[in-house]
């Protein structure tokens, strides 16, 4: 079971990283202080890292990584989707009330990798509890 | 046409005279080139030129609009093509044309104002993407 959720947060990091990456290029224009292709590139980067992490490095530390990459990056999907809150700060206004293919590829990467890192990380705890008995 | 009785008693040269006049006549069509109507193309008429076709099409790839600015005459029809798989809109700032959503792949149209003058427009979805309809 923990080896399923391992591959699953991997493969849900990397179906992410996939559609940051590929959607990057487009946004450039989408600029306030940084462009929303630099956040999506940085976005596809930690995924890639995370993904990696979780399938070699095998720590807590890395599953939790690959949650905090992956449901930042599907509570940011949806709350751009719904609600228009404009620019933040540095960040350009990202708001997009519609879906399309990539847009909703990603969504359902992240929360494949979400779930899965959850998974894996309550079963990680488990087992880890059940060593000091025997 | 008459053969000259010093003609008629050497028939060779004749032939030979024959042959030569094919391979002139073959060698002025083959210079002149292509069909027979563009042989002999005079320069221009005088009268008013013809417009070229104008391109009344704006494409949408990578979410950027193409051409920018796209010159029409007043109230001609404008085609749209989305070629992103994100949907978009062709939206007048002065709301005086607007294509509606347009899902990715789609196309649509719609009629440029009457009046001439320079036609800001946007993505309503992603507004960030900017073009410029003149119409003159």
């Amino acid at each position: 079971m923990i080896l399923l959720a391992r591959v699953l947060t991997a493969v849900g990091l990397v179906g992410d990283a996939y559609v940051h990456f590929t959607l990057a290029g487009m946004f450039d224009r989408n600029v306030a202080v940084i462009s929303q292709r630099m956040l999506f590139r940085g976005q596809a980067a930690l995924a890639v890292l995370a993904a990696v992490l979780v399938l070699v490095a095998r720590r807590r530390a890395a599953a939790v990584l690959a949650v905090l990459v992956s449901a930042s990056a599907l509570a940011a999907v949806l709350v751009y989707r719904f609600i228009d809150v404009g620019a933040l700060g540095v960040l350009p206004d990202m708001y997009e009330p519609v879906w399309y293919p990539e847009k909703a590829l990603s969504a359902i990467a992240e929360g494949l990798a979400t779930l899965a890192g959850i998974t894996l990380l309550i079963f990680d705890q488990r087992s880890e509890k059940r060593l000091p008995a025997r | 046409m008459l053969i000259s009785p010093a003609a008629a008693t050497r028939p060779r040269q004749a032939v030979m005279l024959l042959l030569m006049l094919v391979a002139v006549l073959m060698l002025v069509i083959g210079c002149g080139g292509g069909s027979p109507s563009s042989r002999g193309t005079s320069p221009p008429a005088a009268g008013p030129p013809v417009p070229p076709v104008a391109n009344t099409t704006i494409v949408i790839k990578n979410f950027a609009f193409q051409p920018v600015p796209l010159i029409v005459a007043p109230g001609s029809k404008v085609m749209v093509v989305n070629e992103d798989q994100a949907p978009h809109t062709v939206t007048a700032d002065d709301k005086s044309f607007d294509t509606g959503t347009l899902s990715g792949g789609s196309s649509g149209q719609f009629t440029a104002p009457s009046k001439p003058g320079n036609y800001p427009y946007i993505c309503t979805i992603h507004q960030y993407m900017m073009g410029t309809l003149v119409v003159r």
